[in-house]
């Protein structure tokens, strides 16, 4: 029966093509949207829980629920379609692989580039949370990366449903158990924060290649989350930066309470630790305390100043926390660094080769530093995914080799 | 021995999937048994069903058998029923991933003998105390006993559905088996985990305790209903 869809028209809109894969809950397609000509992918509820009422209700509440959300890192849902004969979810279809799988191929990802991640992943997460929406299963295999570099989270929300008050037998403990919270193995409710310690358990993965927790049954692993402590990251890769290392460790605080509270207030460590790597924040290092609260009370101030701003524009009330996070939210200005290509240049030839930086993640001021030796403009664009003052493209990209040129 | 069960269809499923049997043999023997289907449209109550059918009769074939040794029995008609849901499901697409929990007792005597894969129970009420004999085996009953949560964590988890055993989802099935030498007024209560989940475990024993014996069955389902049980509810008591 589940078969049975590959080439049929499903409602007279979408014409399904092939089966890209199968869930716990519902098996997924390939199709085109005739009304837009996009191809897209189908979610169908697998038949065996048509009869579990409260399921079906809750499938059809939560893909309407995030059906609303609507950020560019975000899968969208296109359309939920809940009746006697079908029920499904179409999304947009993305041609890319999971984090999981760049992770593997990489090993190890640059601070950079976790950072880079990251920052994204709490924006768009930030965005979810804003409209009451948890996500619960945050894990790299349900974060797709585009050729392009663009980070796309899945299956909102959905995750956690496959199994809602169905008897199901498993080898596996709860969800996702490498990821999952201390409270979610404990059965209590969970929060935003959840989530955090998700996003904290990838950027320890992103950073060090391993995971905190690992063991042969995942029973041990789900109380490893709720008992051990994790080894820090630097003892696995030393060149992390502590700011960095602060912020990872923080994020998968046993306690909600002692971690972020809110995925903005995570991203303006980020911010912060982005702005200036050499960062030591005043939690958990205690030799440290001073300097950290100093750098701490300008970040403080200059995030004020940006909130101000933003809420005028825009008329948001956001809650107590942070400006940074209606910087982050809303469209800020920020900075496109365009090198000039050098090395095609055949009257330079004679100049030494250097290795191309990458400027991304920079302040506009550190670049110009970092690059004073090369010839640059800049471009100022909006970015919905970069603090304001922050380098977030560069022609080219490293890695690359560029001429030097004389002062 | 006295003996009474009793399911319900409960709220919000759309079919029962729970079955059970119980009786007592010519040579002796009493017997009880819960089965909690699970998995594919229909697939649930076709597990619960056949391994029910299978369990009465490999039984009655040892009706008269006096030399009877039921724990082999019982281990047989489990294990053949498993094999034979598990193959059906894997012919029938309709079926697939069905399979069932068993949970029950054969009495001889006052030896009580307990059977259990999945999250069904059996416990013995003595002297107003109620005591689980069985061990679930679901994720949160493993959390539980390697410490990562508490019995109140357990008890309220959300996903307490996670089993880790069933009856017909692999060729074979591990079956534990234990044995209670049972004392005269002895109350047995084989329960699958609608009435388990809604019905607080002192509210059960208070039940259990009651006089008028045959009406414990539709009092546990009840009391379950009354706490807007959402799934299939099934008791078994037993008196010794």
């Amino acid at each position: 029966m589940d078969n049975s869809y590959i080439g049929k028209r499903v409602d007279n809109r979408y014409d399904v093509i092939s089966l890209i894969g199968v869930g716990g809950m519902s098996n997924v397609y390939k199709a085109i949207d005739n009304a837009t000509g996009n191809t897209v992918a189908i979610k169908f509820l697998k038949q065996e829980f048509f009869e579990n009422e409260e399921l079906v209700r809750r499938f059809k509440n939560e893909s309407k629920a995030i059906s609303l959300l609507d950020n560019p890192n975000i899968i969208k849902v296109v359309d939920v379609n809940i009746n006697d004969r079908e029920k499904y979810i179409v999304v947009e279809y993305i041609d890319g692989i999971t984090l999981k799988e760049y992770i593997d191929n990489r090993k190890v990802l640059t601070w950079q580039e976790t950072v880079q991640f990251t920052g994204t992943i709490l924006s768009a997460i930030g965005h979810a949370h804003d409209n009451g929406i948890i996500h619960r299963d945050m894990k790299p295999q349900n974060i797709m990366l585009l050729r392009d570099g663009t980070i796309k989270i899945m299956d909102f929300g959905i995750a956690r449903l496959s199994t809602a008050n169905q008897k199901t037998v498993t080898d596996k403990a709860i969800g996702s158990v490498h990821y999952i919270s201390p409270e979610q193995v404990r059965g209590k409710n969970s929060d935003g924060r959840s989530d955090l310690y998700s996003i904290g358990i990838m950027m320890y993965e992103m950073l060090t290649g391993t995971l905190p927790f690992v063991s042969d049954t995942a029973v041990s692993v789900a109380m490893k989350q709720v008992q051990d402590t994790a080894r820090k990251p630097s003892e696995i890769v030393p060149s992390i930066p502590q700011g960095l290392e602060q912020i990872v460790m923080k994020a998968i605080e046993k306690n909600a309470n002692d971690r972020y509270q809110t995925a903005a207030e995570m991203y303006h460590d980020l911010y912060a630790f982005r702005t200036n790597p050499a960062i030591v924040f005043p939690y958990g290092v205690e030799t440290e305390k001073t300097q950290a609260v100093t750098v701490k009370k300008e970040t403080t101030n200059k995030v004020k100043a940006k909130k101000t701003k933003v809420k005028k524009k825009i008329g948001l009330t956001l809650p107590v926390m942070a400006g940074i996070s209606a910087a982050f939210a809303v469209s800020c200005l920020v900075a496109v660094f365009f090198i000039f290509k050098l090395s095609g240049n055949p009257l330079l030839t004679k100049y030494e080769d250097v290795n191309l930086p990458n400027f991304v993640g920079m302040t506009e001021q550190e670049a110009k530093s970092a690059a004073a030796s090369l010839n640059f403009d800049i471009e100022y664009a909006y970015s919905t995914q970069y603090a304001e003052g922050v380098v977030f493209a560069q022609v080219p990209k490293p890695p690359k080799t560029i001429k030097e040129t004389v002062q | 021995m006295r003996i009474a069960g009793k399911t319900d269809k409960g709220f919000r499923r759309a079919d029962n999937q729970d079955r059970y049997i119980a009786g007592a043999l010519a040579n002796g023997l009493s017997f009880g048994f819960v089965c909690d289907g699970m998995g594919g449209a229909n697939g649930g109550s076709v597990a619960s069903g056949r391994l029910c059918r299978t369990l009465e009769e490999c039984l009655f074939l040892e009706n008269d058998n006096k030399a009877m040794i039921a724990e082999k029995t019982v281990l047989d008609a489990i294990d053949v029923a498993c094999s034979r849901i598990y193959h059906q499901s894997q012919t029938n697409p309709s079926l697939k991933g069905m399979g069932t929990t068993v949970s029950g007792v054969t009495v001889k005597d006052n030896l009580c003998t307990a059977y259990n894969a999945g999250d069904s129970r059996v416990y013995v009420l003595r002297n107003g105390v109620l005591t689980q004999i069985t061990e679930d085996h679901s994720v949160v009953q493993q959390l539980f006993k390697q410490g990562a949560i508490t019995e109140d964590e357990m008890n309220t988890h959300p996903q307490k559905n996670l089993i880790t055993r069933a009856v017909g989802v692999k060729t074979d099935v591990e079956v534990d088996v234990s044995e209670t030498t049972l004392v005269s007024g002895d109350r047995i209560l084989c329960a699958s985990d609608g009435l388990t989940n809604f019905v607080k475990k002192e509210i059960m024993a208070q039940i259990l305790a009651s006089e008028d014996f045959y009406n414990i069955p539709k009092e546990l389902i009840n009391k379950a209903l009354e706490n807007n049980a959402s799934d299939n509810i099934t008791a078994i008591v037993m008196e010794y």
